[in-house]
């Protein structure tokens, strides 16, 4: 081993003195031991190192950082999930999509030779115009049903604001405003659920099922989200 | 899991989460943020974990990894071919000019090095991961955790002594935090 190799792996050993029975660092020690330009420098490097790693452990931690954890975690986590407020909303959001959807394709199942303006009118109930639809609702449908968007990579360009603000559908859930935005995508359909973010859930998306719909719920660093349809749940996880 | 139990998760693992969590954020709010969420994950999923000796790095595992998925797309990321090049000995800077800096300004120069150099380097100041679990909690080869960490000595030295010689400035974030004007 060579000087240049030794400082190598001597550069990854704590200066805690941590690794001293670490294997991997026992031949670049020892060479240390009969070399002293690398002594010195292994000093030297170990010094900077610790003098740095004080001032990293010292830096300010908020004063209110562990109660928000312990507070925080009370409320909002718990080991049986599916008793979460986050789990309710999108069993209640599975539910309100697959009450509306099942409504609507019974009646097209009992009227086989509906003509094809009738199932343009159904389309529209499903999918149309729920309230005024203001700039904010009509820019955000754009992006979801963009084929290449991903609504869970967390740029979800979402201002829950503006949407209540210009007449997007709103429902109330478990106590929360949810604005409500339908989309389609491959000729399916879907609706997404927004809400305040709510602590505690999952950034990385959750599948839910009740009565042949689907919904997943993430949350990013502003809102909380649901999407709810009767697509299958590849045709869903697709559009994550 | 206990209260108790967690909380004495808690007081053990939160300071050093924070500390890594800004290392990568660079915005205390958002290293709030994530070093809560962190715990959440636990809250809901640690139990799974068997060994409980491993729950540290379980910790810092899952930090790191809330901390890509949170991350917003089109942030630029680093390639280590656009890193800059530097020469295997890092810029001088004394252990007397550290010592003598404000710990904020040496966590400024560490959020100055490159995103990919600055994860590996706070586990490694913080202590608290061997370059092993290192090498697990990032999910990289051991060979590329020595890497990392020469080269973001490398250019946490260069930002150090640039700072040096600049004064010993505390950066503005901070100094909004402690001035509040009514």
């Amino acid at each position: 081993m060579d000087n240049d190799e030794a400082k190598f792996i001597l550069r990854a050993y704590r200066p805690s003195g941590a690794d001293a029975a670490d294997p991997k660092f026992a031949e670049a020690l020892a060479q240390a031991k009969h070399d002293p330009s690398l002594a010195h420098w292994l000093e030297k490097e170990q010094a900077l190192d610790r003098a740095v790693a004080g001032k990293l452990q010292a830096v300010a931690v908020p004063s209110d950082l562990r109660e928000s954890i312990l507070v925080g975690a009370k409320v909002s986590a718990s080991p049986s999930w599916w008793r979460s407020a986050s789990f309710k909303m999108a069993l209640a959001a599975c539910f309100i999509v697959a009450i509306g959807l099942a409504f609507n394709y019974s009646l097209a199942r009992r009227r086989a030779a509906i003509n094809q303006v009738a199932q343009v009118a159904i389309e529209d109930v499903l999918h149309g115009h729920h309230g005024n639809r203001g700039e904010a609702v009509a820019q955000l449908e754009n992006v979801l049903e963009n084929a290449s968007f991903h609504l869970s990579n967390g740029a979800m360009p979402v201002n829950l604001t503006a949407l209540e603000s210009n007449g997007c559908r709103t429902l109330q859930v478990s106590g929360s405003n949810v604005a409500e935005i339908c989309f389609a995508r491959s000729g399916r359909y879907y609706h997404l659920y927004v809400m305040d973010r709510m602590g505690g859930m999952s950034t990385k998306p959750r599948i839910f099922e009740h009565d042949g719909a689907r919904a997943a719920a993430w949350t990013d660093e502003h809102n909380s989200y649901v999407v709810a349809t009767t697509a299958s749940a590849a045709e869903l996880k697709n559009i994550l | 899991m206990t209260n108790e139990t967690f909380t004495q998760l808690v007081d053990a693992h939160y300071t050093a989460l924070y500390r890594f969590a800004l290392s990568l954020t660079r915005s205390e709010p958002d290293a709030c943020d994530l070093t809560q969420q962190t715990f959440y994950v636990w809250a809901t999923k640690g139990q799974a974990l068997r060994d409980l000796a491993k729950v540290k790095s379980w910790l810092f595992t899952t930090l790191y990894r809330e901390f890509l998925r949170g991350r917003r797309r089109g942030e630029r990321v680093t390639s280590l071919d656009a890193a800059t090049a530097q020469g295997d000995e890092p810029a001088a800077v004394e252990v007397d000019t550290v010592s003598a800096m404000d710990a904020s300004v040496v966590m400024a120069a560490l959020q100055e090095v490159d995103e990919v150099f600055r994860a590996p380097l706070t586990l490694f100041y913080l202590q608290d991961l061997s370059y092993q679990e290192i090498a697990e909690s990032l999910d990289v080869p051991i060979g590329t955790v020595m890497s990392r960490l020469s080269r973001g000595k490398s250019q946490l030295r260069s930002r150090l002594a640039a700072k040096s010689s600049t004064g010993n400035v505390i950066p503005f974030s901070e100094f909004k935090t402690k001035e509040r004007h009514g």
